[in-house]
């Protein structure tokens, strides 16, 4: 599971590209342009680093070792990057995840693409920022099946992690610096120049994109903004019974049984399988589903009802959600 | 000689009309199941009788902790956070205060909702709040698990084949319980003891097959409720069982006897082949447990003087 240099992420590689072009293009003496961090896609806000999380190379650095790394799992062979891998936009393409000994869970990995700006995490929305996200698979039983305490028992025996930490933090390797590093690397995952985003789109994504934004397919009423969500928890038909009670879990009010996380839809084309339980295997299975009006259930959206698109139509809106 | 004394634990009411005004505050809980002391990993009865019941651990946070004083004053500890450790000794040192005579103690089991969901790796290393291992902490939730009840059962001592995890959270069942605890200050301490009969945490939740329960509902709500209204009540208002056995007539018969000390420690067993278990025992809290072959142990909660 260790990283190669060809595996960098998809950001850091533009971002060393243009500071390349930096280097080459300036013709200025004085001192060397420094790499950013990161590269904030255009027209995307500024993500927010916690006052106690603030970025650095060595922090990112860090985060992106233990991000890689088997050692936060008990067995030692499931790292974060097996579940979230960066071919697949740091989704998977497992229905649901599998964990440590072959233990399969109950969700479908979601992409990690701009995780900085999600208001929560999770699809009921329970845990409340990346750090605090972190120590969940570390716990799970379907995943690491660990204790943050062993594996910063583990991690204080590898002497280059010690070091990165001190350098990073200032500390050794302890449940803090675990959880910010990975996260401080998290929220550098940043991806916002598709060729949606740049405009640079076929007639029929162009005419997919007009079917998304409309009132007759109500997509972007959900699937809204830079990120194509409004983070809502909503219910979109998907089944008329769930094994999974969704955010109804969390806040026991009946109003919130089935209802999920809206996911960002960026990327969509290499994170299938799609929905919560990974129940939809292609794109074309999730605007069949949309197009049919979903099946009945209690907490359905009222905007999810029968779309009557033409197979043109469908074509065409698949062809978008492929450029997002 | 040693002596058994009928209203027991601690509690040395007796108040030495305490002049100091600040005291060296303690508080004490005494695990009990029923009138046996509740040690890790050893057999009872369950409340049912109907089975035996192995508890292999329990865990539970207090906090929002206060201690009403002296005509009504309150002292508040907000920013104390314990986490009750039944395999370790569950005594607490609160620190140095202005209180000389205790009326009542006041907890929540669990963690109040303002800390419930914050972040535990930003607590310093030890801090009863900072990740604990086994976890405390249910990270999909973001919350604390306010009380975590591991146990086994069986119908018989040799296949204790049911395992229960009741593992409860839940801001909704966050409790305030307040334990009547009159006591007065004595050289310069104040020692506030509280028992937990803890067989009272499962009534009305079956434990006869393997359950496996870590929510916010069903039985981890009710065993919640239980610690709040059946659980707790003031050391000074318990009394041992009548211990006036003979130790020597008890081993003619068969019987052997070991003294455990309040933290379920070993101290000496007849088996040992000592005269009498009690010879050269120091002065303290004991627990004196009789057992014989085909019977089930008989634990007694006793105070020794000393010789
Ligand atoms: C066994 C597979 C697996 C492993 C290992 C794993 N994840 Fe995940 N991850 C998932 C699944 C499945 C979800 C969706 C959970 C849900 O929605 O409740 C998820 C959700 C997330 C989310 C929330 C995304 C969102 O939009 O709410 C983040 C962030 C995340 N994982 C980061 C990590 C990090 C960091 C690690 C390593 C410490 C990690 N994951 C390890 C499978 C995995
Ligand atoms: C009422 C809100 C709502 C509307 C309208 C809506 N969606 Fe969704 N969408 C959701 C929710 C909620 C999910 C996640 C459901 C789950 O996890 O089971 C989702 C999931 C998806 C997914 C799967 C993403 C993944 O990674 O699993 C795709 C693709 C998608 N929607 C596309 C669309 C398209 C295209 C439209 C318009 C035809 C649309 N949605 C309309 C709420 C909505």
């Amino acid at each position: 599971m260790m990283v190669s240099d060809r595996s960098r992420s998809a950001c850091l590689a533009v971002l060393i590209i243009s500071a390349c072009c930096l280097v080459q293009c300036t013709t200025t003496t004085g001192p060397a342009p420094v790499a950013p961090l990161y590269v904030v896609p255009n027209g995307f806000p500024e993500p927010v680093f916690p006052a106690d999380n603030l970025p650095s190379a060595e922090r990112i650095a860090l985060g992106k070792a233990l991000f890689m790394s088997t050692a936060l799992s008990r067995t030692n062979t499931i790292a974060c990057a097996s579940c979230h891998l960066e071919q697949y936009a740091f989704a998977d393409t497992a229905t649901v995840s599998v964990g440590v000994e072959g233990r399969r869970g109950t969700r479908n990995a979601p992409s990690l693409f701009n995780v900085a700006y999600h208001p929560y995490y999770m699809r009921e929305g329970g845990v409340p920022t990346l750090e605090m996200q972190v120590q969940v698979p570390i716990a799970e039983h379907n995943e690491f099946d660990f204790n943050i305490l062993q594996v910063q028992a583990r991690l204080t025996a590898d002497t280059s992690i010690v070091n990165a930490a001190m350098r990073a933090y200032g500390r050794p390797p302890d449940p803090f610096v675990i959880t910010r590093a990975i996260a401080c690397f998290e929220r550098t995952l940043l991806s916002g120049s598709s060729r949606a985003d740049r405009q640079d789109l076929t007639s029929a994504e162009q005419r997919g994109r007009v079917l998304f934004e409309s009132t007759r397919t109500n997509c972007t009423s959900c699937h809204g903004g830079f990120n194509y969500t409004t983070y809502a928890f909503e219910n979109n038909g998907l089944a008329s019974v769930y094994a999974d009670s969704g955010r109804y879990r969390l806040t026991r009010s009946t109003a919130d049984i089935a209802r999920f996380k809206v996911p960002s839809l960026r990327h969509v084309g290499v994170t299938a399988p799609y929905m919560h339980d990974g129940s939809l295997r292609t794109l074309r299975d999730v605007l069949d589903h949309y197009n049919s009006g979903g099946h009945l259930h209690p907490q359905k959206s009222p905007l999810i009802r029968p779309l009557g698109l033409t197979r043109q139509e469908l074509d065409d809106l698949e062809a978008y959600l492929r450029a997002l | 000689m040693i002596t058994f004394i009928r209203s027991v634990l601690v509690l040395l009411t007796i108040a030495i009309a305490a002049s100091a005004q600040e005291n060296q505050v303690s508080f004490t809980i005494q695990g009990r199941m029923g009138d046996a002391p509740f040690v890790i990993n050893t057999m009872y009865r369950t409340l049912a009788d109907d089975l035996y019941l192995k508890p292999t651990s329990l865990r539970y946070y207090l906090s929002q902790i206060s201690i009403t004083h002296d005509g009504g004053k309150v002292t508040p500890f907000p920013s104390l956070y314990i986490l009750v450790d039944h395999s370790a000794p569950t005594s607490y040192q609160l620190g140095t205060h202005p209180i000389t005579r205790v009326e009542s103690i006041t907890f929540h089991i669990g963690v109040d909702s303002a800390r419930n969901h914050l972040d535990p790796a930003t607590y310093a290393p030890y801090h009863p709040l900072s990740p604990q291992d086994p976890s405390m902490h249910w990270g999909w939730t973001s919350g604390y698990k306010f009380m975590a009840y591991n146990l086994l059962t069986g119908a018989d001592t040799a296949a204790m084949k049911y395992v229960t995890e009741i593992h409860a959270l839940g801001d909704a069942n966050y409790h305030r319980i307040t334990v009547d605890v009159p006591v007065d200050a004595r050289n310069g301490k104040v020692s506030i003891d509280v028992i937990a009969n803890l067989a009272e945490l499962l009534r009305g939740i079956n434990v006869s097959k393997s359950l496996f329960e870590h929510s916010d509902e069903g039985p981890a709500k009710l065993m919640l409720e239980n610690a709040a209204q059946r659980v707790f009540s003031a050391a000074t208002t318990t009394s041992v069982s009548d211990a006036s056995f003979s130790e020597d007539a008890w081993k003619e018969q068969g019987g052997m006897v070991s003294i455990y000390d309040m933290q379920g420690g070993l101290i000496r067993a007849s088996s040992d082949g000592v005269p009498s278990i009690f010879n050269g025992l120091r002065a303290g809290v004991y627990v004196v447990v009789r057992s014989m072959v085909g019977r089930t142990p008989h634990h007694t909660l006793y105070l020794h003087d000393g010789e």
